[in-house]
């Protein structure tokens, strides 16, 4: 399928990722600890930042990855959205409390906070950095995929306008 | 940013029970998603058993969705209904000290 590229499509597209860009060097601006960074110094509503949260969430993973999986691989795929959920059960109900106690908004922290350990701090950040890596290598195959029928732009500049973000 | 003591928490009574109710609700999901997986893996044709329009795959499937968001709902209500009870429980200790 051939598409065309779409210079509206294009310019919402940018004003999208320049809004999303100036607001969140605003508000990195005023962050001064990581309460304010992770919670918003816990003045949200459980509700909006549930929507937040989820919004996260709502990634190329969830949307093709998911999808596809359910396409390609027809019931198998669907076992998968749901155990995708019962781990958060596991982290609300097993992991939240613990976290919340120590005061820590993340593992590496909570780790660091209880061992106080270079060794721990070190496996921590390079574990994050991989799983990070990993999970970014499809979400940019997604984006890449994603722009060709949306923005009607080359696979290859999908994959590096997510990297580069 | 620093990455250091991120927040004080005053001393919180409601910790064991909030653990407790945690651990129940872990466990009460666990039997119900454990079920799902081990229909899928000892008798998959069951899965497709007609409830209604659907089958019971989607019905089961979905139905762990509804009841995850149901027990998080629960679970939230309660352990602020016990922060604030035990919270209560200290202001009123300390007027009358």
């Amino acid at each position: 399928m051939k598409y065309i590229p779409s210079p509206w499509a294009i310019i919402i597209f940018l004003a999208f990722v320049i809004a999303v860009f100036v607001i969140s060097y605003y508000f990195a601006k005023r962050t001064r600890s990581s309460e304010g960074y992770f919670v918003a110094g816990g003045n949200i509503h459980w509700s909006v930042n549930g929507i937040a949260f989820a919004g996260d969430y709502l990634s190329a993973a969830s949307f093709l990855g998911i999808c596809g999986l359910i396409a390609v691989a027809g019931y198998d795929g669907f076992l998968y959205s749901i155990g995708y959920l019962a781990g958060w059960m596991v982290a609300l109900f097993v992991v939240a409390e613990p976290l919340k106690r120590m005061g820590k908004f993340t593992f590496a922290d909570a780790l660091d906070s209880k061992f106080n350990s270079k060794g721990i701090r070190l496996i921590a950040a390079i574990s994050t950095l991989i799983v990070s890596m990993f999970y970014l290598i499809p979400q940019m195959v997604g984006a890449g995929s994603l722009v060709t029928p949306l923005l009607g732009l080359p696979h290859w500049a999908g994959v590096l306008m997510v990297g580069t973000i | 940013m620093g990455h250091g003591p991120a927040t004080k928490w005053d001393d919180d009574k409601s910790i064991p029970h909030k653990i407790k109710l945690g651990l129940w609700m872990f466990f009460s999901y666990l039997i119900i998603y454990g079920g799902f997986i081990v229909i899928n893996v000892v008798d998959p044709k069951l899965m497709g058993t007609d409830i209604g329009s659907l089958n019971l795959a989607i019905v089961y499937g979905f139905s762990l969705i509804i009841i995850a968001l149901i027990l998080a709902l629960i679970y939230n209500h309660q352990s602020n209904k016990l922060e604030r009870k035990y919270k209560d429980k200290q202001d009123d200790e300390k007027k009358y000290k």
